[in-house]
């Protein structure tokens, strides 16, 4: 087989290994994956696949033609960080996109030499077994998110471009597939943050507050929507049995609107409670608001309302036989 | 007659969105405090619609500059949902296709000065309603 065509059959492989990444869930997955494809389809016989942690430590995460041994051993190096690498991934080591340190321009520890490829005489050209040659995952920004490291070339050659370019292009897309399972990662913790948030504030955002034996104080604050009503609803069908209060008085002083939905929201928790044995009043209806109610032609003429909180709780003590008198 | 405010209608939230809209533009307009409530309900009646029945939509809200130096505010609600098949029915009050009061058109169209809607089934729904701010 000529070298072009050997070239195109490895590049074909490499882009259809990268084509199947996009369906891994995990980035362990990927890693494995590249490691193990970069193996199959290049000089090198090992590689390990090492991502960048928020802590800027690398974890190694994917092996390739190593055994069972050799991989433990490597789990159980500590672990290089970006600040040590900084001798390492410097310009004069740039082939191509890739890093290549020759082992007498460095004092990296790292993958174990394979013992097949020891005492060979050193030439120029020739890869020593304690050589490094690193090829950099980088994410949109060009920063450094991983590191591929591949070691002990079939041929016995240091690397030249031509052997990397198939693999810098692949290593572009396993970077790629990493960044996009990162931001779904990331994504997903932003959406349960967020729903986390919204129980939070709907929690708080419904107090039923008891201001004297049997009576109960629901204050509305802000936009009603149909969760919100729902959370109301209940709040205020437990808090009565719990009490056994015999009024509730809500304030929608703090309702920016009311429309026909919490209207009707009220009406059905007005109704709940009387079947609790519960009396409602309705406090805090401003005239713009009472205007437009009338308007909608909404019907409120069941429940009984008060113009403000004091009002209503006035009355509520009333129709629990209590009275508030001026103290002489 | 310039477009001040464009809202599209995707969640629950955009409703809030929209009513606090038409109130911001209602005010800045000088519009009177009941009349600000007025729009604000009306806008939040039709927008829960679109919420409700096409899913998703669009709300714009414009000002029109009438004869004699008067100001009206108009809002058109439009989306691509299932439309109206008898919108006289829809019209009329306490009907309602979903759980609703069946007050929200009806009711809605009391709200404001000018009321207009316009249905095709299967295109969707285009609810455009005026008020005029009063004089003095």
């Amino acid at each position: 087989m000529s070298e072009t065509t050997l070239n195109r059959r490895q590049l074909s492989d490499l882009i259809s290994i990268s084509a199947g990444m996009l369906r891994l869930k995990s980035i362990e997955g990927v890693c494995q994956t590249t490691a193990e494809a970069m193996v199959k389809h290049s000089v090198f016989a090992r590689c390990v696949v090492s991502l960048l942690e928020p802590d800027d430590t690398f974890v190694r995460l994917g092996f390739g033609g190593l055994n069972a041994k050799e991989i433990s051993a490597l789990r159980d190096m500590p672990k290089s960080t970006l600040e040590s690498m900084q001798d390492q991934l410097v310009k004069k080591f740039l082939i191509g996109r890739s890093y290549y340190m020759p082992h007498d321009q460095t004092d990296m520890q790292g993958l174990e030499s394979s013992k097949k490829a020891k005492g060979r005489s050193k030439t120029d050209n020739q890869w020593h077994p304690d050589d490094f040659l690193f090829i950099p995952l980088y994410n949109p920004d060009n920063q450094i998110i991983g590191l591929i490291s591949v070691d002990d070339p079939a041929d016995g050659l240091r690397p030249t471009e031509e052997i990397l370019l198939p693999l810098e292009l692949f290593a572009t897309q396993t970077a790629a597939v990493l960044e996009n399972l990162r931001n779904v990662e990331r994504q997903q913790e932003m959406y349960e943050q967020l729903r986390n948030q919204q129980m939070v504030v709907l929690e708080l955002s419904t107090p039923v507050i008891q201001v004297w034996e049997k009576v109960l104080v629901l204050p509305l604050i802000g936009s009603v929507d149909s969760a919100r009503a729902q959370q109301i609803m209940e709040n205020v069908l437990v808090k009565i049995s719990e009490t056994s209060a015999s009024v509730i008085i809500v304030d929608i002083t703090g309702v920016p609107v009311i429309d026909t939905l919490v209207a009707s929201h009220l009406i059905k928790t007005v109704s709940a409670a009387r079947l609790l044995g519960t009396k409602t009043i309705i406090t805090g209806i401003n005239p713009e608001v009472a205007q437009t109610l009338v308007h909608l032609g909404v019907e409120l003429s069941e429940i009984a309302t008060r113009s403000n909180l004091a009002r209503g709780i006035a009355a509520a003590l009333e129709m629990t036989g209590k009275q508030i008198v001026d103290v002489d | 007659m310039s477009v001040l405010r464009e809202i599209a209608i995707t969640t629950e939230h955009d409703i809030v969105l929209c009513r606090r809209a038409c109130r911001e533009v209602a005010k800045e307009y000088h519009f009177n405090l009941v009349d600000q409530t007025r729009i604000t309900t009306a806008a939040s009646e039709l927008a829960r619609n679109i919420f409700e029945y096409a899913k998703t939509g669009t709300v714009t809200i414009v000002i029109l500059d009438g004869p004699n130096g008067d100001v009206g505010l108009k809002a058109v609600f439009q989306d691509n949902g299932p439309g109206i098949e008898d919108i006289d029915s829809a019209m009329r009050e306490g009907w309602t296709s979903h759980k609703g009061m069946g007050l929200g058109l009806p009711g809605s169209r009391k709200l404001v000065d000018d009321f207009d809607i316009q249905s095709t089934l299967g295109e969707g729904t285009t609810v455009t309603i005026t008020k005029w701010r009063k004089q003095g």
